[in-house]
């Protein structure tokens, strides 16, 4: 893909002089061939990096960047208000400082986002880490890898990540992130106030597009944005919102070269044939054979756990075994895979696997 | 092996047994560097809610660290942990130009300490694989280790993610170990 669209003239507003480098980055100065470019080229080189990477004290515009324009760098996003702020691509790390009623979407980030000091913001962002401080009013539909956490927050409000793009898949990849690990509603608050709850989950039929509008201008006109449920990369989950039943199923599909496709096949037909069960939570993890004999309470998936990563789903609703059991049948051949046998035996499977995968996450 | 023998040999292991004290601010990438430091993966890190410690050897020391979590709140349960420690390392988010002040003045208090009281510190000045990372050097001017008295100090510069610097940076401890023997 080639992108021609005027760099120097979007990013002409932000200040040049935010970060003074002395010369001496003796760290840094690594030059990987003999020939030493001047220190005046590479200031200059700096300089529209630096440009390129920050979205600073902007008002009142929709600014970003598009696909390949980020490849893994960090961003800093701050000052700005008013604004609409589109990165469609993987990140490193992101900072959001200082910013009041912003619309925010991030592609993929590698490590954590921290955002800081920031109110009536609506973010779309997948991430590893996700952290606030001193924020207030800000509703965010996320993909986190691990437990978000927030302090000294309030009014936060969180929803499960729904977008598609062309490049988005990749761009997970880059960053090294499953779309199937997704904690984004167990919310960890380190401002424990008894008398004051400081986050709550947006309503279940919110939609990104409300919270964050597509972009309408010339520079994000072939980014190509999908809303259909069933094209988004990170699968809707219901998270820890009350269940609708007692009664669980657990299905978990083993590694080989179509495992992917055959989680996102079922999930396809599970909402065709039953959109009356629900999708609680999703987790890509490894398993060891001995763990496999502990969560599946038999030897006979210890080859199939050694093969790669497993995924596992827990869908609930009334009959959700014996129904699961059926799609699953349809799906495909049942090799390769493990579902609950009956309502007796889902409940604890269920609490065994993700306890495991829980174990596995924490360091 | 007689008893003697035995004895002494428990007694040059247990000296060698060091405990190390990794604190800064949240973000800074301490579990990171504690994953590096173990020779981890770093690819699924979750923000620490209380504390981690690994043991790690390195050249004839059995080294102890405790990671503990740097979020405003949980700061006044560092105390907790000072007893007996043998080193500190301090880490910080390079990039992070907003939280210079606060970083320093953590780390201001944590020197005035009386249980850290003449323990050596390195600091790491992390994430330099990023691009608007500050310099050590100026990291160090700006928290004005040079004004340091009573302890022996080291910065360096380091990404804990993609381990440049880590190697050095361990190499200070053990040598700092050794002049403190």
């Amino acid at each position: 893909m080639s992108w021609s669209f005027p760099r120097e003239e979007i990013h002409t507003r932000i200040e040049s002089d935010l970060f003074v480098f002395p010369n001496t980055t003796e760290y840094r100065a690594s030059p990987s061939t003999g020939r030493q470019p001047s220190v005046i080229r590479k200031d200059r080189k700096r300089e529209v990096d630096m440009k390129n990477i920050m979205v600073d004290g902007v008002k009142n515009e929709t600014v970003g960047r598009i696909p390949q324009q980020i490849n893994g760098q960090q961003f800093v996003i701050q000052n700005c208000e008013n604004c609409n702020i589109y990165v469609f691509d993987h990140i490193n790390t992101v900072t959001v400082d200082d910013c009041i009623n912003c619309n925010i979407f991030l592609g993929p980030i590698k490590t954590s986002i921290f955002i800081r000091d920031c109110k009536q913001c609506r973010f779309v962002l997948a991430c590893q880490q996700f952290r606030t401080r001193d924020c207030q009013k800000i509703d965010v539909f996320l993909c986190c890898g691990t437990q978000p956490i927030i302090e000294a927050s309030s009014g936060m409000k969180f929803g499960c990540y729904q977008y598609y793009y062309p490049e988005l898949e990749d761009q997970f990849k880059q960053a090294g992130l499953s779309v199937f690990n997704n904690t984004w509603s167990n919310i960890h608050d380190f401002s424990q106030d008894p008398t004051e709850a400081h986050f709550s989950l947006l309503p279940e039929d919110a939609k990104v597009e409300d919270y964050v509008p597509d972009p309408t201008s010339e520079l994000f006109k072939n980014v190509h944005i999908d809303h259909m449920t069933s094209k988004s990369v990170v699968p809707l989950t219901h998270g820890t919102r009350r269940k609708i039943s007692d009664q669980s199923c657990l299905i978990v599909f083993f590694h080989d070269d179509y495992s992917q496709s055959k989680v996102w096949q079922f999930i396809k037909n599970m909402g065709e044939e039953h959109p009356e069960l629900i999708l609680i939570q999703t987790k890509e993890v490894m398993m060891q054979p001995p763990d496999a004999s502990r969560v599946f309470r038999t030897d006979t998936y210890a080859s199939a756990v050694s093969q790669g990563p497993v995924i596992g789903l827990e869908y609930n609703g009334d009959n959700s075994v014996q129904c699961c059991q059926e799609v699953l049948s349809r799906t495909g051949p049942a090799q390769n895979t493990f579902i609950s046998q009956s309502r007796d035996v889902s409940a604890s499977q269920i609490e065994n696997f993700y306890n495991f995968a829980d174990m596995q996450m924490a360091v | 092996m007689g008893l003697l023998a035995l004895l002494r040999k428990l007694k040059s292991s247990s000296e060698k047994e060091l405990r190390i004290l990794l604190l800064g601010l949240d973000n800074a990438g301490k579990t990171t560097l504690l994953k590096k430091l173990a020779e981890e993966d770093v690819s699924h890190i979750t923000p620490t809610q209380g504390f981690n410690i690994k043991t790690v050897q390195s050249q004839g020391f059995r080294l102890n660290v405790w990671d503990i979590g740097g979020q405003r709140k949980i700061r006044p349960y560092w105390k907790n942990y000072f007893d007996n420690t043998d080193i500190l390392l301090y880490v910080i988010d390079s990039t992070d130009r907003k939280r210079f002040e606060e970083t320093g003045m953590e780390l201001n208090e944590l020197l005035e300490e009386e249980k850290l009281h003449g323990v050596p510190l390195v600091v790491f000045a992390n994430k330099q694989d990023l691009a608007t990372a500050a310099p050590a050097s100026e990291i160090a001017e700006g928290l004005q280790l040079q004004a340091i008295r009573g302890r022996q100090w080291h910065i360096q510069a380091c990404s804990a993610l993609t381990a440049e610097g880590v190697k050095d940076g361990m190499q200070h401890i053990v040598s700092m170990m050794a002049k403190k023997k």
